[in-house]
């Protein structure tokens, strides 16, 4: 059976408080129970508080602590977001710089540097195969006299698309200086690279070049070619090559000289 | 209150502060080795400023590239700027850039995102 303590405490408050009850022999028993019921009571109540209130705490701690632990984690997304940006842009920057590295900025082609790189890779896997044709446009100095460096500029960079478009697939050309070019052929029959070569000073001195005004620019080539030798170096190809363009310019220019 | 004057290098930008104008100027790459450290003086004299005063804090910066703990100290520095300006405090950031260079942008647009005072970011010629 449940007991209601409601009435049951209405009961003994009802007892204590008649006058009648006072000399009873428990009442003084009774009296000293319901006040110790009493105290009992207090002391759970302000349990139940304190313990209410850590509990309050801990919850605004933990709430705190939470707040601050997502402030971080959005910042920490936020920097890394931040610094990975930085990096791409680093990153393409480089790219950038590294490209420009390797072109001549005035006619678009690769320049000697690049050329000097692509030179070693094709040494270190097919030697015997490397072929090399030094080009120097003939009288070149004259055009700039004439025309001016502008003019002269352009006649650099049509005969280096010429170049280009001539040898097409059979080599890679770049600006090794001046109003030089380089060809590199590799696994190129020798036959074909002649044909080619001789093909190519056709090209150019067919060529009318733009002056600004009604007078059309004409222009040659000379070419020095140089074919891979046994004990050859990179070095000593070039020098070949130049040996022969010089050959070439010594013995009337527009022309090709093997060597 | 002692101002800050910390010429650039090549790895550490240039910060120069003025109390009594309430401006903080910053220009330049920033990647030091040590971050924290370096920019220690500039934290303190912010928190500084804004106890010590309630004038309006400007700061003018052109900032290029920041290493990533660069990064975590401009947002610290923002953090406490936003802070302020929630309590009333007139703060203004202006992060001027080179308009060659859009991606500067870019990323002072990310700082922004959070800051509610006014933050302009202004492309120069």
């Amino acid at each position: 059976m449940k007991s209601d303590i409601k009435a049951l405490e209405q009961r003994v408050l009802s007892a204590l408080s008649d006058n009648q009850n006072l000399e009873h022999p428990l009442y003084d028993v009774l009296n000293e129970l319901w006040q110790y019921n009493q105290s009992q009571w207090a002391r759970i109540e302000q349990m139940i508080r304190v313990s209410d209130s850590y509990q309050d705490m801990i919850i605004q701690r933990e709430k705190t602590l939470g707040e601050r632990f997502d402030k971080h984690l959005r910042q920490l997304e936020k920097i890394t977001r931040i610094s990975d940006r930085y990096q791409t842009a680093l990153r393409e920057a480089n790219l950038e710089l590294e490209q420009a590295s390797y072109m001549d900025a005035l006619t678009g082609l690769p320049n000697r540097r690049k050329m000097l790189r692509r030179l070693k890779t094709e040494y270190e896997m097919r030697p015997e195969s490397l072929c090399l044709a030094m080009i120097d446009i003939d009288h070149f100095k004259q055009i700039n006299d004439e025309f001016g460096h502008l003019i002269g500029d352009d006649v650099l960079v049509s005969v280096g698309n010429l170049i280009e478009h001539t040898v097409g697939e059979l080599g890679h050309i770049a600006r090794w200086g001046g109003e030089e070019f380089l060809v590199i052929f590799s696994q190129v029959e020798e036959q074909e690279v002649e044909r080619c070569l001789e093909q190519l000073t056709r090209v150019i001195r067919d060529a009318r070049f733009d002056s600004g005004d009604d007078v059309r620019i004409r222009t040659s080539i000379s070419v020095g070619k140089s074919h891979y030798q046994q004990g050859d170096t990179i070095d000593s190809l070039i020098t070949r090559a130049d040996n022969a363009l010089y050959r070439a310019k010594n013995t009337g220019r527009d022309r090709v000289v093997f060597d | 209150m002692n101002d800050i004057k910390i010429v650039s290098t090549q790895s550490t930008p240039l910060i120069e502060t003025d109390s009594t104008r309430g401006v903080i100027y910053m220009e330049g790459d920033s990647y030091p080795e040590n971050s924290f450290e370096f920019y220690s003086d500039l934290v303190k004299w912010v928190s500084h400023y804004l106890k010590e005063s309630e004038r309006p804090l400007v700061v003018e910066l052109a900032l290029l590239y920041l290493n990533t703990s660069s990064i975590k100290v401009m947002m610290d520095i923002f953090d406490e700027l936003e802070e302020a300006h929630q309590v009333g405090r007139e703060i203004t950031v202006n992060w001027r850039y080179d308009v060659d260079n859009e991606r500067v942008a870019e990323l002072a647009e990310e700082f922004k995102e959070d800051c509610s005072f006014s933050f302009n970011i202004i492309g120069q010629e």
